[in-house]
């Protein structure tokens, strides 16, 4: 065993590849110095499957069950950015309520994501009363997502052409139910979380950003939003029908843990807002274009870049096309690959260790979608 | 000190006293999945046709098709096999199944004690969720990857079109025919309706890719008289088509009539090189179908091979029979030409009588009777030897060969065959005023039914269930013919009814010519006695075996003398059998 | 944004420009070595700072790798591809992170999947989601995932290869077909 001398003041350790809160398999090898850290290097690789490489074997339509898998929790944004990169590369247009559908059921992702992140940063301090909340409420939205579209999780729902199958009868009466059930309950979050000093004396000051990184190395989503910079896809690039909808982008301005927590906070009230929103504008009409043979289907060469506000930030997919019935590359850009290699490497130094684990989460880093 | 804070967190003590959102399971009920909730497969049995669509379309090679029953004609006798360890739920293949069988129930939980037991092939393992069959993932009408409606063909109008012998259907335009081609899900079930196993999925597939002469070339490895089978072929294929269960079937017989169109000179597009001569020769009697089929394919083989036609031009019935709006003359030279360039000899306006046959006999190495059926059956009624009663058949053959037959006015044709349908169109475009007349319904018509409604929209009326009694002279040199009134009786579940003669009331048509059209049969008058005595017969055509071979030595026999369904695309089938069957027989016989 | 096109066109050489399917997206090919001066120009003078992702293909038939550049400017809503080729026999480039520190990462995984070379990125050499890997790098169009999943871990089930219907039908009652 090797003595330990008071002049080895600093340690190695190694954090993971457990899931350090609420975000997936990955692993850290931090050094520290009493229980400040001084440097991170972020490790993924536990959760692979090789995504990019097997859909570029598989004909397009068959990649559908594969795109939603690569982050888990939010399946439709990666269905939306693969289904648009097709039709727009294939030209294929999508009828209008398929586009409010779509947007709808983006919309409900992104609220059941944040209610789950709101438990899990919450849990990661220790306060496992939010985790049990937030994991029960999210389950009404899953329970929407079921009767929608016929799966809790991966849903496989939104295809080029449009949405899979239409809403059913009183669908809009039970999401705005929910809804309703999801607002009454967010007072009880504030009280027990956003407004807990405990939370407040930890995460404000924590993980200061200068703001300058933000533009300087790619962050976006929440966390460029709480430092105050207007980035957000919808409204930068509106797709579907976001142009359509009446909403301002919420930033914060403290740079900090807390301010990005306050964005989500009100991103949460922001998304329930959407939601009555679309439904009380929600035209008829069809909600599929016919594609073509999807077993011969080839898609004329070129390339595109599509890009989706999820909920940590700008996902995008690159899809290049070589006329055949497969595609030649699909590159995913997982929000999380700035945040969590060059943004955390720059957090960390003068961090206190138990507050690792807090950062990483209030980051919404997702392995899975680093690594696909 | 932020007591506010401090207080507020306490409040969540309050939900301690509220009902929790987890629900308990009574007595091993459980929750219900939604409506459309995928869950497990389940498969009707009665629809599957073992197509398999579903395993082409999944992506994790969950589903594999295993054998189950026996082939049939459209039904493969397999039938889908699910791996719930590579099963993703994606429904895709629900989505895609062409006969709506494949569905899921909105069941998830199921327990077994092994791994193993996860792969079971629904419909056949019974696993306790068919009875939930009315909830789950169903196939959508709005949402379908199948395009199951038919690129419809453009044709003349029908006013325009009884006045004319030109082609009554125009044929499909570039664009349609790789639009329609596009809808073949390449299941190759239609493989098993074509008498001639043609590689259907195949040639379509080329057409949708738009390679057209590469579609040409795989129709040319079985048959020889493409233009003609894409258009007026029975297309059985058609009728097997896995797409025809929820929609139309794929246009199979258009599309190979796309492709024969594109190409003026065969010669130069089809892969023809026929092999040096062997030294084998091959006597062909009749230039039909099966004829022309042995003939090109034998030759390309390297046998010496010679045809004897008794008409000007060779085709058989598809040249004698088909009335020229169906298959005009330009179509069959076109065929036929490149059939000759091959090294085909054929000696038209040579008929065979029993001298001929002898020598034939005794020439060739083999000898291959194709005469087909050219002799109209009677109806064995009084008075049919009236001279103003007609055979179909000679009636068509006379008018395709540039003949004229004075029919008159008003003309009846008796028949609901195909031969029938072309009579009649014949007569309505030369000038009178005809019409059907037919013994059972108009459902029970053996003739084509894209044909009938042709008829029917050229404004020639088809009566039915009439019953000829005899025929009499009528008035100023008009035919009179005596008919009964039939009513359908269903004598045996599940069997065709069968027209029986209301008794007591007659009723007559007045015409100037009436048309029979009520069947054809071989005719084997110029084979030497001898030979013809010996030959053995299956009612009124040849008996043969499956390598088109009759009882006597050398002598092989296809075409509609030897088999029952009697239509070109099986005369063609006969052909290449015979091919085969004649290789054999000669490789055996050194 | 063709003002901008046409003021890069007269201080670079760009290889061939295409529109993009949508109205906001340009593609441009550059030349490999003006690839750095192309991009400090577009992020310090035409407000492209957003890297959003720095992406390989590879084009096995033309024996040439591409690298694309997808740049964003959040003033004008704009993305820009900037891609260039490199030989795919000796894949080297030079690195960007002195422009963009992010592409490091990206730089790293597609050393590691595509095995280009980025001269100038000091982690590129370090594991990124491979362990112990011994093979060519995975993301070549040449290598056969299939294949080595069998070699590797067997087939799971050799019963479960893919039943050919068509040609279940075909055979059915066809001992005279002609192929």
């Amino acid at each position: 065993m090797k003595e330990f001398k008071r002049e080895d003041r600093e340690v190695k350790l190694f954090v993971g590849p457990q899931h350090p809160g609420v975000t997936g398999n990955m692993s850290f090898e931090i050094t520290l110095e009493g229980d400040t850290l001084t440097s991170v290097k972020t490790h993924v690789g536990y959760l692979h499957r090789a995504f990019e490489k097997l859909m570029e074997r598989r004909l397009y339509i068959q990649n559908f069950p594969l795109v939603c898998r690569i982050c888990v929790p939010e399946s439709d944004t990666n269905e939306e950015n693969y289904a648009r990169a097709l039709e727009e590369l294939a030209g294929i247009e999508v009828p209008e309520r398929a586009k409010w559908i779509r947007t709808l059921v983006l919309e409900l992702s992104r609220l059941q994501m944040f209610i789950r992140w709101m438990g899990g940063i919450a849990g990661t301090m220790g306060l496992s009363t939010a985790p049990q909340w937030a994991i029960g409420d999210r389950d009404y939205i899953l329970d929407l997502f079921e009767e929608l579209t016929g799966g809790r999780i991966y849903h496989i729902y939104i295809l080029p052409g449009g949405v899979r199958r239409d809403i059913p009868e009183g669908f809009e009466e039970r999401v705005l139910k929910v809804m309703d059930y999801i607002e009454k309950k967010l007072p009880d979050y504030d009280d027990l979380i956003f407004e807990n000093s405990v939370f407040k004396k930890r995460l404000i000051g924590l993980s200061k950003l200068d703001p300058a990184w933000v533009e300087e190395i790619g962050v976006t989503g929440p966390v460029a939003r709480a430092c105050g910079f207007p980035f957000d896809v919808r409204k930068e690039q509106p797709y579907e029908i976001y142009d359509k909808l009446d909403f301002d982008i919420i930033t914060e301005t403290g740079c900090d843990m807390y301010s990005m927590a306050l964005v989500r906070r009100r991103e949460i009230d922001l998304s329930i807002n959407l939601i009555r929103q679309i439904i009380d504008k929600m035209p008829k009409g069809e909600v599929w274009t016919p594609l073509p043979n999807v077993l011969y289907w080839k898609i004329p060469a070129g390339e595109t870049y599509v890009k989706t506000e999820a909920t940590r930030g700008e996902f995008g997919y690159y899809v290049v096309t070589d006329g055949s019935d497969k595609p030649r590359r699909i590159h995913v850009r997982g929000v999380s690959t700035p945040h969590a290699y060059t943004l955390l490497e720059r957090l960390v130094p003068g961090m206190n260790i138990s507050d690792f684990s807090v950062t990483i989460v209030g980051l919404q880093t997702c392995p899975p979608e680093i690594e696909r | 000190m932020d007591i506010k804070g401090i207080l507020k967190p306490l409040t969540a003590w309050k939900r301690a006293f509220k009902p929790p959102h987890t629900i308990e399971v009574p007595n091993k009920v459980t929750r219900e999945g939604a409506e459309r909730y995928r869950g497990f497969h389940v498969n009707d049995m009665d629809k599957c046709i073992g197509c398999g669509t579903c395993a082409a379309i999944c992506e994790n090679e969950a589903i594999k098709m295993i054998p189950i029953n026996d082939p049939d004609k459209g039904n493969s006798g397999y039938r889908p096999r699910i791996d719930y360890g590579r099963c993703c739920w994606c429904a895709l293949c629900v989505d895609i199944c062409p006969t709506g069988s494949l569905e899921m129930t909105n069941e998830y939980t199921w327990v077994r004690e092994t791994g193993d037991e996860f792969i079971f092939t629904p419909g056949i393992d019974i696993i306790g969720h068919e009875d939930k069959k009315d909830k789950g993932f169903k196939k959508d009408d709005k949402l379908n990857f199948l395009h199951l409606e038919r690129v419809p063909m453009r044709e003349l109008d029908p006013k325009e079109r009884t006045q004319t012998f030109a082609e009554a259907v125009l044929g499909y335009s570039e664009e349609e025919a790789r639009a329609e081609a596009e809808r073949c899900v390449g299941c190759g079930l239609c493989i098993s309706g074509c008498p001639d196993r043609m590689h259907i999925p195949d040639y379509i597939r080329a057409i949708a890719e738009g390679n057209d002469q590469k579609s040409l070339n795989i129709i040319y490895e079985n048959n020889p008289l493409p233009e003609m089978c894409g258009k007026v072929c029975t297309r059985r294929c058609e009728f097997e088509c896995s797409l025809g269960h929820l929609g139309e079937p794929v246009a199979i017989r258009w599309l190979k009539r796309y492709v024969v169109e594109q190409f003026d000179d065969l010669k130069k597009y089809v892969d023809a090189k026929p092999e040096p001569l062997n030294g084998k020769k091959v006597g062909i009697i009749g230039a039909g179908p099966a004829g022309l089929t042995a003939a090109y394919y034998l030759r390309l083989k390297g046998y010496e091979t010679e045809i004897f036609e008794a008409a000007p031009k060779a085709g058989g019935m598809t040249f004698l029979g088909i009335p020229k709006y169906r298959f005009p003359i330009p179509s069959l030279d076109k065929q036929v030409e490149l059939i000759e360039s091959v090294g085909v000899k054929i000696n038209y306006n040579s008929p065979v009588d029993s001298k001929k046959f002898k020598k034939i006999y005794d020439k060739y190495d083999a000898v291959f009777i194709a005469t087909g059926a050219p002799k109209g059956m009677s109806m064995r009624i009084d008075g049919e030897d009236h001279p103003k009663v007609l055979a179909a058949i000679d009636f068509l053959k006379t008018i395709n060969l540039g003949g004229t037959v004075d029919i008159g006015k008003e003309v009846v044709v008796v028949g609901g065959g195909n031969v029938a349908i072309d009579a009649v169109r014949v007569s309505k475009r030369l000038g009178a005023n005809s019409y059907i007349a037919y013994r059972r319904r108009v459902v029970d018509m053996p003739a084509d039914e894209e044909e009938i409604e042709a008829t029917e929209a050229e404004g020639i009326p088809i009566y039915t269930q009439i019953i000829p009694l005899r025929v009499e002279d009528g008035p100023k040199g008009k035919v009179k013919l005596i008919y009964g009134k039939a009513k359908m009786v269903q004598e045996k579940e599940g069997a065709r009814p069968r027209p029986v003669l209301i008794e007591g009331k007659e009723y007559e048509y007045v015409v100037d010519s009436i048309i029979v059209a009520i069947g054809q049969r071989p005719d084997l008058d110029f084979i030497p006695e001898d030979i013809r005595n010996k030959l053995e017969m299956e009612k009124r055509i040849i008996k043969v075996d499956k390598r088109q071979m009759t009882n006597i030595d050398k002598v092989f026999a296809g075409g509609d003398l030897a088999n029952w369904t009697a239509d070109a695309i099986s005369a063609i089938a006969d052909g290449l059998r015979a091919v085969k069957g004649i290789e054999l027989y000669l490789s055996s016989k050194k | 944004m063709e003002q901008t096109i046409k003021k890069l066109e007269n201080i670079f050489k760009i290889v061939k420009k295409e529109k993009g399917k949508r109205e906001n997206l340009n593609i441009l090919e550059v030349e490999k070595d003006s690839l750095h001066a192309v991009l400090s120009y577009l992020r310090d003078n035409e407000s492209f700072k957003h890297l959003a992702l720095v992406s390989c293909v590879d084009w096995i038939e033309d024996n040439k790798f591409q690298l694309s550049y997808i740049l964003w400017s959040y003033q004008r809503r704009v993305n820009l591809i900037i891609k260039i080729f490199i030989d795919r026999d000796k894949p080297e480039f030079k690195t960007i992170m002195n422009l963009f520190p992010q592409a490091e990462v990206y730089e790293r995984e597609i050393k590691e999947l595509y095995g280009v070379n980025f001269e100038g990125n000091p982690t590129q050499d370090e594991e990124f989601v491979l362990e112990d890997w011994d093979q060519i790098p995975p993301m070549r169009r040449d290598f056969d995932t299939l294949k080595y999943s069998n070699e590797m871990f067997g087939d799971r089930d050799s019963e479960v290869k893919k039943t050919n219907i068509r040609k279940i039908i075909s055979d059915y009652t066809d001992e005279w077909r002609r192929k």
